[in-house]
């Protein structure tokens, strides 16, 4: 188990990290869920023993690894936000030049880049200089990587940014098969709570640096299990009416897109008759009235009053 | 470590073109502003000797190295002094000879000091002969001739610094200089994938493995060091086997004395990088260093013809003066390992200094 225990990072007086605790067990998928700028990525650095913490400690089986990083580094593979790789050199020749680093022995290594590039799905195309691949190609390679020297645990730091909706789920089922058939666990760093919800047993949310919640999915669903969050469309946005809802004092996280408004209402509370009587007090049409069950961004909406791709 | 190494050389052979340009460039560069003037411009020079008086000048002067002569009338030698097309012009006169030059004109102490040496052979040889009666002086002048002709004993000597003149050869002035200058930029190319794997987190990549950090800084800075390394070897034989220029001797041993300045270089970009953040700026920062150092170390002009006191206390800063100082001094000079001791502690220093500020610097940055 990989613990990380009051983690800080300050730099030049502002805590980008402040206090993170979470714990990561063999097998499970744990997700670190935030906005840009929350600290995912720092706590990751500090993580994979990159940076050194201001101050806190990381544990592996309970043993400190800030001072002596080589056993936490043997069992760890990285995953960088950004395509870290050589992009001169074909998909084999990265992997070999990073397997070679650890000091594997030469058929032992081919053996893993074949493995490898097997489960990234690049096995025909291991030979292409890597500048000449897609942005899903890279990022799959990206991952390849850091799973060459077997590790038992994976961290991936936002591996989809920027990439197609194919190449994304090609690497979200990547991801869910490394856990099922070779038991890796994984930490997952992203702003899409949908990949979070779709890939990880725990959760933790993160923001200005801080971790402010975390469970499991249901756990942190049942933060707003006295509400309910509801989703109304209007023929044509009107301010007088999104006005009119603010003042209402039952309603709450009301969040506004053009003609779609949704906003949280205690549980019990049948709401419609009243919308009704807004929608004809300002001459508005009401398309669609939606209960919907919470997801984890209008929990996070809900914990920091802010959407979370803002 | 050398898995490293072989990498960075295999991207290398995937794309050489910079390290190909700079060393074109170097060697044209140094054929135009050295072995390309020298060969283009004679020296003028204008007489008021009779024929044969000046037919025995020319005679000797031919004998320099490195230089031609070529006859003119005296209006017309200094007409084209003017107008640039010669760089300088003798007259000969009974008495002495004046020397015509251009104001960029860097060999006039040499020359002077050569014309002078051919004027006190020809006024020693009067002297003896005027020492005789006159119906003597044609057999004494026969017998001086055949006494230089077949002399008892060679004396060889040779002596560069009279009178404060200094040494100087445009060829390999020019062929030092720009080999000094342009490596600067082969050698921060090679640092500069230092700052590129830091920014596209290649180097976390290399931190996080089982290979040591002291590993991964020495791998890149042996790789930029045998780059720029090659590179001068690579033109320095060029120059020598190819086009045939004189060495005076020091070929070999300028392969070797070159080695501290590229490592002060590798140094120096190693410096640079720990304050650069991306590729960009760190070569901004280079070109920005390295065309002053050029010119305040000598690589454009000799040093010898600076006269600013600023300028020239402020060539101690570029690591050029001391490369410019070891190749003049296993080549033309011909100095020996102890003359050379202050521009190879000044090299090593430098490289000790950025160096140790550099990597400190890049560690410190790490940490954020």
């Amino acid at each position: 188990m990989i613990e990380v225990v009051n983690l800080t990072k300050t730099f030049k007086k502002v805590n980008a990290v402040d206090q993170v605790n979470f714990y990561i067990e063999p097998g499970e998928i744990v997700g670190l869920l935030g906005p840009n700028g929350a600290g995912k990525s720092t706590t990751i650095a500090m993580l994979s023993t990159l940076v050194p913490p201001t101050s806190g400690d990381v544990l592996l089986q309970q043993q400190s690894v800030l001072k002596n990083p080589a056993s936490l580094r043997k069992v760890l593979g990285v995953v960088p936000q950004e395509i870290a790789l050589y992009e001169e050199l074909t998909a084999r020749e990265n992997l070999l030049f990073f397997g070679n680093l650890y000091k594997m022995q030469k058929d032992q290594l081919k053996n893993r880049v074949d493995t490898v590039l097997q489960q990234i799905g690049l096995q025909h195309e291991s030979k292409k200089i890597v500048k000449h691949y897609s942005g899903g190609m890279k990022r799959r390679l990206n991952i390849g990587v850091a799973m060459l020297h077997e590790p038992d645990y994976l961290i991936m730091d936002e591996p989809t940014v920027g990439i197609d909706p194919q190449s994304r789920n090609h690497i979200l089922e990547t991801v869910k098969k490394l856990n099922t058939e070779s038991n890796k666990a994984i930490i997952y760093t992203s702003h899409y709570m949908e990949e979070v919800e779709y890939l990880c047993n725990r959760i933790y949310i993160m923001d200005k640096g801080r971790i402010i919640a975390s469970g499991t999915k249901d756990e942190i669903k049942a933060i707003l299990s006295s509400e309910n969050t509801i989703l109304v469309k209007l023929e044509k946005h009107s301010n007088d009416f999104l006005s009119e809802l603010m003042s209402q004092p039952l309603l709450s996280n009301i969040n506004a897109k053009e003609a779609e408004i949704s906003f949280t209402v205690a549980k019990g509370i049948n709401y419609l008759p009243t919308l009704l009587t807004l929608c004809e007090m300002h001459h508005v049409t009401l398309k669609s009235y939606e209960v919907k069950e919470p997801t984890l961004e209008d929990i996070f909406l809900h914990l920091t009053g802010r959407a979370l791709r803002n | 470590m050398i898995n490293i190494l072989k990498t960075k050389f295999v991207l290398l052979a995937r794309n050489p073109a910079s390290f190909i340009i700079i060393t074109v460039i170097i060697c044209l560069f140094a054929y135009i502003l050295g072995l390309g003037q020298q060969a283009k411009f004679p020296i003028a020079v204008f007489t008021d000797l009779e024929d044969q008086q000046t037919q025995f000048f020319m005679k000797e002067l031919g004998k320099m190295p490195n230089k031609s002569f070529e006859l003119f009338e005296e209006r017309e030698a200094i007409e084209k002094v003017r107008n640039g097309d010669r760089e300088v012009a003798i007259h000969l006169k009974e008495d002495g000879f004046d020397l015509v030059i251009a104001p960029d004109y860097m060999d006039a102490p040499l020359l002077q000091h050569e014309v002078s040496t051919i004027y006190s052979k020809v006024s020693q040889k009067q002297a003896i002969i005027q020492a005789y009666p006159v119906d003597k002086q044609n057999e004494i002048s026969a017998v001086i001739d055949e006494a230089v002709a077949n002399p008892s004993f060679h004396i060889n000597y040779s002596n560069f610094s009279n009178d404060g003149a200094f040494i100087w050869d445009a060829k390999l002035h020019s062929l030092f200089g720009f080999t000094l200058f342009m490596v600067i930029y082969t050698v921060a190319n090679g640092v500069n994938h230092i700052v590129m794997e830091r920014r596209s987190h290649i180097w976390d990549r290399l931190i996080v493995s089982s290979i040591r950090k002291s590993e991964i800084y020495i791998a890149n800075l042996v790789y930029s060091f045998i780059l720029g390394y090659i590179q001068i070897a690579i033109v320095l034989a060029i120059f020598y086997f190819g086009l045939g220029v004189d060495f005076y001797g020091g070929f070999y041993q300028s392969l070797v004395i070159v080695i501290p300045y590229v490592l002060c270089i590798v140094a120096l970009s190693i410096f640079i990088a720990s304050i650069a953040t991306t590729p960009g700026k760190f070569n901004a920062f280079i070109v920005v260093l390295a065309v002053p150092f050029a010119m305040l170390g000598g690589a454009y002009w000799p040093l010898e013809i600076v006269t600013s006191e600023t300028i020239l206390a402020l060539s101690y800063i570029s690591p050029i003066t001391y490369g410019m100082d070891l190749l003049y001094g296993v080549t033309l000079n011909g100095s020996s390992l102890t003359d050379l001791i202050r521009p190879l502690g000044m090299l090593l220093f430098m490289t000790v200094v950025f160096m140790g500020i550099g990597i400190n610097v890049m560690e410190k940055k790490e940490v954020r």
